[in-house]
């Protein structure tokens, strides 16, 4: 039995993006906590590129701050360049993406870890796992046990993990850390399925071996939007991005040493991500294009290593030179670190609980790419969840679990654990059927309440928030009753607009859902406005413009609360329903799924046999009516 | 799960019946009320085996047995289907012995529930199975059959693939904002939508045509007393129905008869002739005002040759619905009305050309594609074409691709919904309350 000190309630496997979120939450819920790296200078590392958000990405790291999580505070302390993305679109999918320090991120989140309460940092390799005392034991690589109540898997692309350059392949983690091995053998025996993942990263080159005159300059915003609820503002911009191309002569380069690439001479057996391939994927897969995007972001303020982002590739090092070399800008880019292809074990999120807890190993969570995601904001969000509902569980409490129509994280982890995945899973704002509700700037509107209420929140940032909810639904309100007379000058800006002037008064509301006029430039017409926040003003706006879609949207809601409302008795015998197709009850099975619309999203479980589910279901309430 | 056993064919009229059988336990409990040279046990799926069937009392009838075996038949179970004569007494006798051996009676829809569960049937193709049971004409059967084959779901999937596409293209811009993806110009999608618009709402419209096939409409013949109305009654028809005297207001009851126009089943009521009347006579006419209410369409008969009557006039004055006027007794004299028919019921003149005439002012006429033939599947097509005006208005409104994709994905859905792709309670529910035993 491990001695006191080193006896915990919740211990966290890896302090990536997900660890670091779990960590936290389940210290700030109370629980005594421990998060195990490999190497603490590598907490909470971007190996994959030095920005954080991106579309749907930035809705999590919103959905992430509004539930009390740490991602989108430390984004926005070491922002070096922000964008809000998709601004020609919809509110929906406007998405934040920041370019970050990516050191300085690493250490100001260290220091975050270092200084919660209840929560012990610890560089240790952990070997093994096993059942044993109140829960699980932990062996790391000196011997030492450790005892645990719960443990949450957060091991990134570490377990198991294998780098390949070209025709070179060796054991290692990202960045030229130490793989994790063994661990994967002692999860195996718990029970654990797993997968094989692959994933990829650009070179690094020097920044003064770039000549960016020959690119072009993508400036960041001038207003910025903070991640975080709780960040005042005062962010400014510090670096410039820049963007060449790619061209024939690139392309030729890369088709001519096809065969020394290990994802075509068989050196990879790991699975890759669709969205996010490799140049040489692109090159072979959409053979008729011209030219093929990169984006040239700085590693840090205090560093000249430079992502050549859109350029991740396994092919030999001395091909990704002269790739890069024919290239307009990197004819001299000198490469610092090369592109690399990791491989890595994961678990097939099919045998996790929306809690993201094992379900046939009580007390184990797993979180981030262990779970087969990709992104870093990915695996806070389901760190996140799981110190909750890890914290919870020891508790006694439910689980938390949002659902599809309440936030992307609820989209995230329905998805991963109903449907599976055979790629590492990115979050789209087009997997999010409800994403008109589910929009980056209402996540505190959504969430918030449920942070307070599980404990991440506090009362003072709560009561902040009461009151700003309270402003934007009186406006709101008052916008409605108001009736703006016209006015020359009122009919001026109209024209100006392309709008129809006015003859007669109009309502305040109606006017704004003219999709050509804003709240804003109606302030000179409007005496009686209250003075508001920017972020209250375009909650205002929103919900007045696409009040329409946003009721239709609410409609499909609606419908879709039916099934998830439809609950499947925990006790279901398959075997005993007819009719099932072998397949769908098998899935069925092994899923068991809590409620029908969870058992219709099972991939294998076709709209017939979710009838014959029904119909079942029906049948069996029916029984117990006349019985009783 | 029990075997079950029903009388699939109309209960009571018919020279033929069919017992369908269906179960694990089919072709075993079958072969106990059956008795024949080659054992059934031993038959193949597919085949038919003749006998005779026997109860307690002997030999109840001689029969044809076909055995389907699973998963090869309608329910995806076992399935025998025994064809006997069509008196109920020997129906019954059949059944009871069944029952008698370990079968149950088949609920209400039973069969096709348990070929939709065992998927053998998509939604909309066990709705189909009803309808073709209720087919009374070709036509209906024929827009049944088609749909059971999935008729209906290529131009809903055509549309609904088109769409998938759009939404992709769509959300792959907005996804990846910062890849070189083609964002879709709002007026080359407003166009797609359009069209897609257009090809619902055509859709959609083939539903009358599909609901008349179904239920029937009902022509109402009316006119003044001896026009010719019965005898027309008669002539579209076929045969004799309505008493035909050269004496005025000899029909005084309403005489219905259902016939088929191009595929379409028909009612035809003739009416009392409408004049002022007493007694009995009068009651007839009285009928006749109401029928005319009820009608779809109306086909007044005058006589060729001669102006409308003030009576006449009020007639044409008093009716609803869509008319057709018809000038009869053209072997008698000749007519110049344009606005009129010419026929002659009694030599057939022209009345072929009335029946299609009917037909085409219904707005029936077959137009060769695949028909909607229930409520479910037009609510589907409509709410997608709304959907769909929805999504280009907002693009016309200045709204972003990415709004119009809401309603697209709403579109999309709803298509979904008529092929039974998503289901959700209430569909399942109707569904199976609408079938009737045996079917």
């Amino acid at each position: 039995m491990a001695e006191n000190n080193l006896s915990f309630d919740i211990a966290v496997i890896g302090a990536g993006h997900a660890g670091c979120e779990a960590a936290l939450a389940a210290a700030r819920l109370g629980k005594k906590t421990v998060v195990f790296t490999i190497n603490l200078d590598a907490v909470a590392n971007m190996p994959c590129n030095p920005s954080i958000g991106g579309t749907a990405k930035g809705h999590l790291v919103r959905e992430i701050d509004a539930l009390g999580g740490e991602m989108g505070k430390c984004a926005d302390k070491n922002m070096l360049q922000s964008r809000m993305l998709n601004l020609r679109k919809g509110p929906a999918v406007h998405s934040l993406r920041a370019q970050e320090d990516r050191r300085m991120y690493q250490i100001d989140m260290k220091k975050r870890l270092e200084n919660q309460a209840n929560l012990s940092v610890r560089q240790a390799e952990v070997k093994s796992i096993e059942r044993g005392g109140e829960g699980f034991v932990l062996t790391i690589h000196t011997g030492v046990k450790y005892s645990a109540r719960a443990v949450i898997v957060a091991t990134g692309t570490y377990l198991e993990g294998r780098v390949i350059v070209g025709e070179t392949a060796y054991s290692g983690g990202p960045d030229g850390m130490f793989p994790s091995r063994g661990l994967s053998e002692s999860l195996e025996r718990l029970g654990v399925e797993l997968m094989r993942f692959k994933t990829g990263t650009p070179a690094r080159v020097h920044s003064r071996s770039l000549d960016y005159s020959k690119m072009e300059t993508q400036e960041g915003d001038e207003e910025i939007t903070p991640f975080s609820f709780e960040t005042e503002g005062g962010l400014t911009n510090k670096i410039r991005c820049h963007l060449t191309y790619t061209n024939e002569k690139t392309h030729e380069i890369i088709r001519a040493n096809l065969h020394r690439s290990p994802l075509f001479n068989g050196l990879i057996d790991g699975v890759g991500p669709r969205y996010c391939p490799s140049i040489e994927d692109k090159v072979v897969r959409f053979a008729d294009k011209e030219r093929h995007q990169a984006f040239i972001e700085p590693m840090g303020l205090d560093t000249c290593e430079t992502y050549i982002q859109g350029m991740s590739s396994s092919l030999p090092e001395d091909v990704q030179a002269d790739v890069l070399h024919s290239m307009s800008g990197l004819e001299n880019a000198e490469i610092m670190r090369c592109a690399y292809a990791i491989e890595y074990d994961c678990c097939d999120p099919l045998q996790l609980r929306p809690s993201l807890e094992f379900r046939s190993i009580g007390g184990l969570y797993g979180a981030g790419q262990f779970n087969g995601t990709s992104g870093y904001e990915e695996a806070a969000a389901q760190g996140l969840m799981a110190g909750i509902n890890a914290a919870r569980g020891l508790d006694g409490k439910p689980p938390v679990v949002f659902d599809r129509s309440e936030a992307y994280i609820g989209v995230l982890i329905d998805d991963l654990v109903t449907k599976g995945t055979n790629e590492p899973y990115r979050m789209l704002t087009s997997r999010a059927e409800y994403r008109l509700l589910l929009r980056q700037d209402n996540a505190d509107l959504r969430l918030t309440p449920t942070g307070h209420e599980i404990g991440l929140i506090s009362d003072e940032r709560y009561a902040r928030f009461l009151e700003k909810r309270r402003r934007i639904e009186e406006e709101t309100a008052r916008i409605k009753a108001v009736t703006l007379a016209p006015s020359a000058e009122l009919n001026r800006l109209l024209e100006e607009k392309g709008e129809p002037p006015l003859s007669t008064g109009i309502k305040l509301a109606d006017l704004l859902k003219r999709p050509a006029v804003g709240y804003a430039e109606l302030a000179p017409f409007d005496p009686g406005r209250p003075r508001l926040g920017r972020a209250e003003a375009e909650q205002v706006e929103i919900a007045v413009k696409y009040e329409g879609y946003i009721k239709r949207q609410f409609e499909q809601v609606e419908q879709f609360k039916k099934n998830e409302k439809r609950l499947i008795p925990a006790d279901i015998d398959y075997e005993n329903i007819h009719g099932l197709r072998l397949e769908a009850r098998q899935k069925l099975m092994k899923m068991r799924p809590e409620n029908v619309g969870r058992a219709s999203r099972i991939s294998g479980v076709s709209p017939a046999d979710v009838g014959v589910l029904l119909i079942y279901l029906a049948a069996r309430e029916r029984e117990s009516h006349e019985n009783s | 799960m029990s075997t079950i056993c029903a009388l699939s064919t109309p209960y009571g009229r018919g020279g033929v019946a069919v017992i369908r059988v269906s179960g694990e336990r089919a072709v075993e409990l079958t072969a106990e009320v059956f008795r024949s040279k080659k054992s059934l046990l031993a038959a193949e799926s597919h085949t038919v085996t003749f006998g005779r069937a026997v109860d307690e009392g002997g030999v109840v009838d001689e029969c044809l047995v076909t055995v389907f075996r699973a998963p090869r038949s309608f329910t995806g179970e076992n399935v025998c289907e025994i064809s006997c004569h069509g008196g109920m007494v020997g129906v019954n006798r059949i059944i009871d012995a069944l029952i008698a051996h370990g079968c149950a009676m088949a609920e209400p829809g039973e069969f096709t529930k348990r070929a939709f569960m065992n998927g053998k049937l998509s939604l909309s193709q066990a709705e189909a199975v009803k309808d073709i049971i209720d087919a009374r004409t070709d036509g209906a059967l024929w827009a049944a059959v088609n749909r059971l084959e999935g008729g209906i779901s290529k131009p809903i999937n055509e549309i609904r693939s088109e769409l998938l596409h759009l939404l992709a293209a769509i959300q792959a811009s907005t996804d990846f904002p910062e890849d070189d993806v083609e964002d879709f110009a709002g007026g080359n999608l407003a166009e797609k939508l359009e069209g897609m618009t257009a090809r619902l709402k055509t859709l959609g419209g083939t539903f009358r045509r599909g609901e008349a096939l179904r239920n029937g409409v009902f022509c109402v013949i009316c006119g003044a007393p001896n026009t010719g109305k019965s005898s027309l009654l008669n002539a579209l028809y076929g045969r004799e129905r309505a008493i035909v005297t050269p004496e005025a207001g000899t029909t005084r009851d309403l005489v219905e008869v259902w016939t088929d126009m191009e595929g379409v089943p028909v009612r035809i009521g003739d009416t009392a002739g409408i004049r002022r009347a007493d007694g009995i006579e009068e009651i007839g006419v009285r009928l006749s005002f109401s029928s005319i209410k009820e009608a779809d369409i109306c086909v007044f008969v005058t006589e060729a040759g001669r102006p409308l009557t003030a009576e006449e006039e009020n007639i044409l004055a008093s009716v609803p619905c869509a008319l057709i006027k018809a000038a009869n007794k053209c072997d008698l004299a000749e007519d110049g009305r344009n606005d009129y028919l010419k026929i002659s019921a009694k030599t057939g003149f022209g009345v072929e050309e009335l029946r299609r005439e009917i037909v085409r002012r219904l707005g029936l006429m077959d137009g060769g594609g695949a028909t909607i033939a229930n409520r479910r599947q037009l609510e589907a097509v409509t709410r997608a074409a709304e959907a769909l005006e929805r999504a280009r208005a907002s693009l016309a409104e200045g709204f972003y691709s990415d709004l119009a994709a809401v309603d697209i994905a709403a579109a999309v859905a709803a298509l979904g919904e008529a092929e039974g792709i998503s289901l959700n309670q209430e569909v399942v529910d109707k569904i199976f309350e609408d079938f009737c035993l045996g079917k």
